[in-house]
């Protein structure tokens, strides 16, 4: 692709995203705040996860609601890698990732014909399993303590999260590229009719299980990345809780457009650590809230009908419709 | 003319009901084919198992001599057969083009396609020659129930198929739109497409077919002409009953 294509490409792209990776990465240059540099970690790390969450649960709306799974899971073997083997975690992510994508491939295998409700109750099986192996193998994976000591990312926070902010960037643009090329648009004429799909000659199987894995493996680097920032994994990282708030993050944001879970993630991050000033009462007003923008904005802000009505906003946050159909790349 | 699809010995039974029994037939190369037959014959049923949604108990099916059975639905459009559906199940949340985009994806599209594919052309010739050009832009959602076939045909007619089987393609049209399509269909056969359509309104399918093929309860009854089926004792019997003994009443 010439560089003239790629900026064309670039201009379709919502400018929402754009700014909110802007002003990420201007921050923690200007402000010498240390906390607010963590802080922001985070709500990077968690805005890659909705994300990852999206490509598969936006697109086909197939709602998988053990995302843990390939967090945690990809979190405990970069995690082990590091404390036993001694592994850089310039190696452990990467390799948990590819772990966490080859079970996203087992597992998309698995439940290939499972739909709705019975989905999303595998799914959550198979992040069950997991949380409590945790603490079976207890030797390994530390039980409730989890394993402490890791390597940190690089030397310091800031060189941490520009690390983090830098796979997120790429993330980011390989989904949008993603669910725009032919591959975003098969998932959504699964996710209207299956049948119809393969009486269009398309092998649905294989892109919901290709949709499954690469869901995974960006979990995955999430997971390793969180593990390697945080210096620590616990089983924290495989609770339905932490899957639960995935699917919030994704949902608020707006499901099935990739900019709305980077949004979500990002924002709601950044509001739950500034709702610290009222700590007691955090986790109580923190919930509330997102049961309130669920019930504002059911399919998520970015999706909301007058977002969608008006062209200067949807442009805003939804970017560019293509003018020539979907691309065959991807 | 070639054998484009043969048909033999076909039976399927769902648990106690026998669906289908024994059925035979042939489709040439460029041939108008309906099947008609009352409701719960067994013709949707036919279409399922053609289409490689249902395994049948028994039987072959062969397209261009090639067994299809026990392929998967997809497989099967790429070797050149597609449906529509009775049902209309159209891609809600997508625009036409896009709808339209899917099954050039397929395989069969791409290797059919000469070395640089223009896949928007592909889509809006298609939907040039059904007749939905002019919605090309639209949300699937908002088109009207007619325009949903049409588009379902289009669907079907991305994938390039030797054969196409379109299921009940009048059901629920005014007279005006199943006008319409008979003559999109023929035009389309002129074009070498070999067509096969399950339909109830008899009199606009007699007008367009050029044989006829009945099930009732699952067996094949009767193959001709649309002449020669009218008055086809059989038939007749199949869809009105048997003339009842007069008891004197009214």
């Amino acid at each position: 692709m010439s560089l003239r294509k790629i900026l064309s490409r670039l201009f379709i792209y919502p400018p929402a995203g754009f700014m909110i990776l802007a002003g990420l990465g201007i921050y923690p240059a200007v402000s010498g705040n240390t906390l607010h540099v963590e802080i922001l970690l985070l709500a990077v790390i968690y805005a890659i996860f909705a994300m990852s969450w999206d490509i598969l649960t936006g697109y086909t709306h197939e709602v998988n609601f053990g995302f843990a799974f390939f967090i945690g899971g990809a979190g405990y073997v970069s995690g082990a890698c590091n404390a036993f083997l001694a592994f850089p975690p310039a190696l452990s992510i990467p390799l948990a990732a590819l772990g966490a994508g080859v079970a996203g491939v087992l597992i998309g295998y698995l439940t290939l014909r499972l739909k709705g409700p019975y989905f999303s109750m595998a799914t959550l099986a198979f992040a069950g399993i997991l949380y409590k192996l945790a603490f079976i193998l207890y030797k390994i994976t530390g039980g409730e303590e989890g394993i402490s000591g890791l390597q940190s990312l690089s030397s310091g926070p800031v060189t941490d999260f520009y690390l983090t902010w830098g796979v997120m960037i790429g993330i980011y643009f390989l989904l949008l590229f993603y669910s725009r090329s032919k591959h975003g648009t098969i998932l959504k004429a699964i996710r209207a009719d299956e049948d119809v799909a393969q009486s269009s000659g398309i092998n649905t199987a294989y892109y919901k299980v290709e949709a499954f894995a690469l869901s995974g493996l960006l979990a995955g680097i999430g997971g390793g990345l969180y593990a390697h920032a945080q210096m620590h994994i616990g089983p924290v990282m495989l609770s339905g809780s932490l899957s639960v708030l995935v699917v919030l993050l994704a949902m608020i944001g707006g499901m099935g457009t990739i900019v709305g879970p980077l949004l979500g993630g990002i924002l709601l991050s950044i509001l739950n650590e500034a709702l610290r000033v009222v700590e007691v009462y955090r986790i109580a007003i923190y919930t509330g809230l997102l049961i309130v923008f669920i019930y504002l904005a059911p399919m998520g802000f970015v999706n909301l009908e007058f977002v969608r009505q008006s062209p200067w906003l949807k442009r805003f946050f939804l970017g560019k419709e293509e003018s020539h159909g979907p691309s065959s790349g991807g | 003319m070639a054998l484009l699809l043969e048909v033999k010995n076909l039976s399927k039974a769902f648990g106690g009901l026998q669906a289908l029994r024994d059925v035979h037939f042939t489709v040439s190369a460029g041939e108008r084919v309906g099947i008609i037959g009352p409701n719960g014959a067994g013709k949707t049923t036919l279409f399922n198992i053609l289409s490689g949604f249902y395994p049948p108990n028994s039987g072959l099916v062969l397209l261009h001599g090639q067994d299809i059975l026990g392929k998967r639905p997809y497989q099967i459009v790429n070797l050149g057969l597609t449906r529509t559906w009775q049902l209309v199940k159209p891609y809600s949340g997508m625009k036409v083009i896009e709808a339209v985009s899917v099954p050039t994806f397929s395989h069969r599209a791409k290797t059919r396609a000469a070395a640089n594919y223009d896949r928007q052309g592909d889509i809006v010739k298609i939907l040039d020659e059904i007749g939905l050009a002019e919605k090309i832009w639209e949300d699937v959602d908002n088109l009207t129930h007619s325009e949903l076939r049409l588009l379902d045909i289009s669907r079907a007619m991305a994938t390039h198929p030797a054969i196409l089987l379109l299921d009940e393609p009048f059901s629920g049209l005014s007279p005006r739109e199943t006008e319409k399509i008979s003559r999109m269909i023929l035009d389309l056969n002129q074009q070498g497409l070999t067509v096969v359509i399950i339909e109830h309104r008899l009199r606009e399918l007699m007008k367009l077919v050029q044989k006829v093929m009945v099930i009732y309860f699952g067996e094949k009854i009767a193959e001709g002409t649309p002449e020669a089926i009218i008055r086809d004792p059989r038939v007749i019997q199949a869809y009105l009953g048997e003339r009842s003994p007069d008891i004197g009443l009214a």
